[in-house]
């Protein structure tokens, strides 16, 4: 009886196995590398109250991708209304970043922001224009040295810019840069 | 109480007579799973010949006719779609007795499914993109299990196993690993 309990949980634990395996993976994703897909409107100076701006004026339905002839069309990949990246607001105190909580200093220009402990900035699709739109910015309310970091992405450097793909469509991850970003910071000062 | 202490001696002495006595049990045994059909909508059918007291072959059938599995295909949560498999095996008894036994096995496995790919298309004005493909794709594996089989009233078998193949022609379209799970119930004759 005793051995015969053990040769059912072995047969439960090689069901369970059996419906977990590689088939079940996802498999649905395309990675690349596109830089340049957000830009920061950097000005010469930041006084109090102005707002730094963060757009997508270059992110075309059509990109460039590495390595091929044609154009990425990445609308017709995804089926995706929107793409999203991350990024976060950091001030210096006492010669240590810290997290700035943006709160509701924030202003949506074109696209959507989500704000949390750091910034979604969604950009949506223009039909009429064939570009992924987005122009959002933070206001600056403290003067201090400040910087915009982006998280690193897939490839371990660069950030990544994602699809909001809707089930069999094809997710897809863009490792992109920003302007004036070095080393996943770009720093200023508010006067 | 010595009454007692002789029937139980004689009850036991009878029940290990019959556990090492040799049976005309029948040659051959068709089996039908049904924890397969109920847990991963398969239906898996076999037969299997008795060569000896040791040894027996067989082939098995598995076919896929779980809705909910293919519905998951075509939504692309999975990669893979298993059709069917036909499994010629090979057991050995690892037990003397002919009635309750464990067993090894070895098999091949002819197995037949749907896949999906990634590829990068190209459209008619020259712009790419990706889209994932249904294929179909052919293997063959080959591996072994373990298992315990036991007869109630000598007709009525039942046996439990399981182990794992690996497809030999695999280069990303069938699964690298298939399994062989299963608990028969079948009729020797």
């Amino acid at each position: 009886m005793k051995t015969l309990k053990y040769t059912l949980l072995l047969a439960l634990i090689a069901l369970s196995i059996s419906c977990s395996q590689e088939d079940e993976e996802f498999y649905n994703a395309v990675y690349t590398t596109i830089p340049g897909l957000v830009s920061i409107e950097v000005q010469s100076d930041y006084q109090v109250n102005d707002v730094l701006w963060l757009n997508t004026n270059d992110f075309s339905r059509y990109l460039n991708e590495p390595n091929q002839t044609s154009l990425l069309d990445v609308y017709q990949t995804t089926n995706s209304q929107k793409f999203s990246f991350l990024y976060r607001l950091e001030r210096q105190v006492n010669g240590e970043w810290e997290n700035v909580a943006v709160g509701t200093n924030f202003v949506e220009d074109n696209g959507t922001m989500s704000i949390g402990n750091y910034v979604t900035a969604n950009a949506i699709y223009n039909s009429n224009t064939e570009m992924y739109e987005f122009r959002g910015g933070l206001r600056l309310t403290q003067a201090g040295q400040y910087r915009i970091g982006f998280f690193s992405g897939y490839n371990g450097s660069n950030f990544d810019v994602i699809s909001d793909s809707s089930n069999n469509s094809t997710f897809l991850t863009i490792a992109t840069t920003a302007n004036n970003v070095t080393n996943g910071f770009y720093a200023f000062t508010v006067n | 109480m010595k009454k007692f202490i002789f029937i139980f001696l004689v009850f036991t002495q009878v029940s290990v007579a019959q556990e090492n006595n040799s049976f005309d049990l029948g040659k051959n045994e068709i089996k039908f799973d049904i924890v397969s059909l109920v847990a991963l909508g398969k239906i898996h059918v076999s037969y299997e010949r008795f060569l000896s007291n040791d040894f027996s072959v067989g082939i098995s059938g598995n076919f896929n006719q779980s809705k909910s599995r293919e519905e998951d295909f075509e939504l692309g949560k999975n990669r893979t779609l298993e059709e069917y498999q036909i499994i010629p095996f090979v057991r050995y008894s690892l037990s003397k007795s002919q009635i309750r036994y464990y067993f090894v096995e070895v098999f091949v496995s002819a197995n037949q499914g749907k896949y999906r790919e990634l590829e990068r298309l190209v459209d008619q004005n020259n712009n790419g993109y990706y889209q994932a493909l249904q294929k179909e794709y052919s293997d063959y594996a080959v591996g072994a299990a373990v298992g315990h089989k036991f007869y109630i009233k000598e007709k009525l078998g039942v046996d439990i196993f399981v182990g794992m193949g690996k497809n030999l022609f695999s280069s990303g379209e069938s699964p690298d690993i298939i399994s062989r799970v299963g608990v028969n119930l079948g009729y020797r004759f």
